[in-house]
């Protein structure tokens, strides 16, 4: 991706409120038609960064360009971004179509243009004919969709999008989701999507920044996240996975063996590593076959089962490994009935690349 | 079935109960000091006066000589220019402060707050008295404007219109800002942000959005200055003397000075007629521009 086709780069960015490091250190670049997430716990400076970007709070230091140009004097008003706030602010005192209208008004534009452009938008959100409604007399689901097509409605060259479903239940929720999505494939605007559900960001992002305490932990692809996590930050935040600590004691060659309590597990490091590395193996339920093992599985664990939970597609075991530990495994529901019991021996069975080795920073107290 | 009933039965009693503890007293008292009063005043009127006595034989002419002679349509009509005009100076007036406490004030707020709230502790009578004081011949404006040449002899401030007016303003003043400053006070922080973000400075941004969310809180404000200065009494009286003389005024005289009771209820009903239509239109109107403010 060239430069010029950024439509938001941060260049080391931070934002400090009195003591608190907010926002520490942060670049990225997102590409023009993207959709692209910042996902991290609460408290971890995603609305500080969208705010920067919108020019609500001005940057400690570094930089911010939108369209390849620095906005850092310009004020909210004059920046080529429209956000849709986490609690939608849509005018209390406005019908939607003068909600939506709003914005093309402040642009001065003719009456017929501003008309012709709040149909479309209307369109576009399926809302059409609910121009003179009130604010008051919608659901949820459709003050959603008001507040998207008044930001929408703007052309703007970026996106912001800060929690915009947060007040909905879980079913609106997943409706809303592909409805961005699909809204966002009709009119290729560049989105930037705040959310600390890593569901939500699995479903819709092409990619994830990953943050914790201000700073990015890892930038990368929604599989690459899922599949390569470089911290155990972001792979215990990003779906569910077993935590393993352990000590690199063979390496070389594509795999090499850690040992983590009294077991001998073959890995597969990204990139090699030398010996005695401390280690955590990031190991997630779905891949660990239980039960016999197939004859060219690597590793192989016994254990003892000591929980079941039914949780409808799959089934999840607490299985007790000796000398390692508790390991979660799922194992999809093909069948009806459970095929194993508390209390019952079990062997747990992965491939080498099934796990990744996460290095841990040496002398790191723990 | 019929234990439910009876369950029900209690619940129902219980929360009849309930409601009569919360809403006994404030209906007792308003009963008490309020309806029975008016309800004396009302009979009263309809009475007539003979040789300085009140006599309680019916007649109608205490209503007509209310609009019979001129002076009392004249006092009308000046009251209800007054609260027209106070609020017209409050308006403007208390709106910036209101907007300043709500919005721009960070660490002083309590302190500008309470400079608001002090005043209700105040009696009326103190704070007149203060710009009796002020405004006097030889009161601390005339001195200044001496001391600076301006003028030579003292200037005659007290007893006129001017001075009312600006008794008036002061007493009130709180009235208009404290129900403005609730209603900015409540307005979501992102709905500014979002007509800015949305390409609005912050002027469009204060007449598209601000105002017009606030307007109940003008409404109520105004609706309270224009009461509270058409009925006022007191500043009037000390700062305006008899010829500033409003409603209130003639009606106190009609009762204490002259002790005509039987005119000072007509002209009291009358009065009191006059305000009910009047926020019976108000609020009409209000309800009207809630509607489109909500
Ligand atoms: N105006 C401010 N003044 C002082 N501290 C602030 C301010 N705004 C944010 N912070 C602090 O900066 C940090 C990041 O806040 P931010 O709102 O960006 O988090 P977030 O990731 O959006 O969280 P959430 O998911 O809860 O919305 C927090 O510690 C917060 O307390
Ligand atoms: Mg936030």
């Amino acid at each position: 991706m060239t430069a010029s086709e950024l439509d938001v780069e941060l260049t080391h960015v931070s934002k400090s409120f009195g003591m608190v490091r907010a926002v520490d250190d942060v670049s990225f670049g997102v590409g023009r038609g993207e959709f692209f997430s910042l996902l991290g716990p609460s408290g971890c400076g995603k609305t500080t960064i969208m705010r920067m970007i919108s020019g609500f709070e001005a940057p400690t230091s570094g930089s911010l360009k939108i369209r390849g140009q620095d906005v850092a004097a310009q004020p909210p008003f004059r920046r080529p971004t429209n956000m849709v706030f986490q609690h939608l602010a849509l005018f209390p005192h406005m019908t939607v179509a003068q909600n939506i209208a709003f914005g093309l008004e402040m642009e001065r534009l003719p009456k017929a243009e501003i008309g012709r452009r709040v149909g479309s938008a209307l369109e576009l959100v399926h809302l059409a004919g609910f121009d003179r409604r009130r604010v008051s007399q919608l659901s949820g689901g459709q003050r959603q969709r008001v507040a998207i097509a008044r930001a929408l409605v703007k052309r703007p060259a970026v996106l912001l999008l800060d929690e915009p479903l947060g007040a909905l239940d879980l079913k609106l929720r997943e409706e809303m989701q592909l409805e961005l999505k699909r809204i966002q494939r009709e009119i290729g605007t560049t989105f930037v999507y705040v959310t600390h559900d890593q569901k939500e960001a699995i479903t819709m992002s092409d990619r994830i920044a990953v943050i914790n305490g201000g700073r990015i932990e890892q930038l990368d692809t929604v599989s690459a996240i899922y599949e390569r996590p470089r911290t155990a930050f972001v792979a215990g935040f990003i779906g569910e996975t077993n935590l393993l600590r352990g000590r690199l004691v063979e390496a070389g060659g594509e795999t090499a063996t850690v040992a983590v309590g009294e077991a001998r597990l073959a890995v597969r490091p990204e990139a090699p590593l030398p010996r005695d590395t401390e280690v955590l193996v990031s190991l997630r339920p779905e891949k660990i076959r239980l039960g016999p093992p197939l004859p060219e599985t690597a590793n192989r664990l016994d254990g003892t089962v000591e929980s079941i939970v039914y949780l409808g597609s799959h089934t999840r075991y607490r299985v007790q490994v000796p000398g390692v530990g508790g390991l979660d495994v799922d194992v999809q529901n093909a069948e009806p009935a459970a095929p194993h019991e508390a209390g019952r021996p079990v062997t747990l069975g992965w491939q080498p690349a099934a796990a990744v080795v996460i290095p841990q920073p040496s002398g790191r107290a723990e | 079935m019929s234990a439910d009933g009876t369950a029900a039965a209690t619940v129902a009693r219980r929360e009849r109960l309930k409601l009569a503890a919360h809403i006994g007293p404030g209906t007792l008292w308003l009963l008490v000091f309020f309806v029975v009063p008016a309800f004396i005043v009302l009979r009263t009127s309809f009475y007539s006066f003979v040789d300085g006595q009140i006599v309680p034989q019916f007649t109608l002419e205490n209503y007509l000589r209310v609009f019979r002679e001129p002076l009392y349509a004249e006092v009308f009509v000046k009251s209800l220019a007054y609260g027209l005009i106070v609020v017209a100076i409050a308006l403007p007036v208390g709106y910036p402060v209101a907007h300043f406490i709500a919005r721009k004030a960070r660490r002083n707020r309590e302190i500008l707050f309470l400079a608001l709230i002090i005043p209700f502790w105040t009696s009326i009578v103190v704070r007149t008295y203060a710009w009796k004081i002020l405004l006097g011949n030889s009161g601390l404006v005339n001195y200044l404007l001496q001391s600076a040449g301006i003028t030579d002899e003292p200037i005659r401030f007290l007893f006129s219109l001017p001075a009312v007016l600006i008794g008036l303003v002061h007493v009130f003043l709180p009235y208009m800002i404290l129900p403005i400053y609730a209603s900015l006070e409540k307005q979501e922080a992102e709905l500014e942000q979002a007509a800015q973000d949305l390409g609005a400075n912050r002027f469009r941004t204060f007449v598209r959005i601000t105002f017009p969310l606030s307007l109940p809180g003008v409404a109520t404000g105004c609706m309270l200055v224009f009461i509270m200065t058409v009925s006022s009494y007191l500043t009037p009286d000390i700062l305006g003397g008899p010829s500033q003389a409003m409603i209130s005024n003639v009606i106190q005289s009609e009762y204490f000075e002259t002790y005509n009771w039987p005119f000072g209820g007509a002209l009291s009903v009358t009065f009191l007629v006059f305000s009910l239509v009047f926020f019976a239109i108000y609020s009409r109107l209000i309800k009207l521009d809630g509607g489109a403010a909500h």
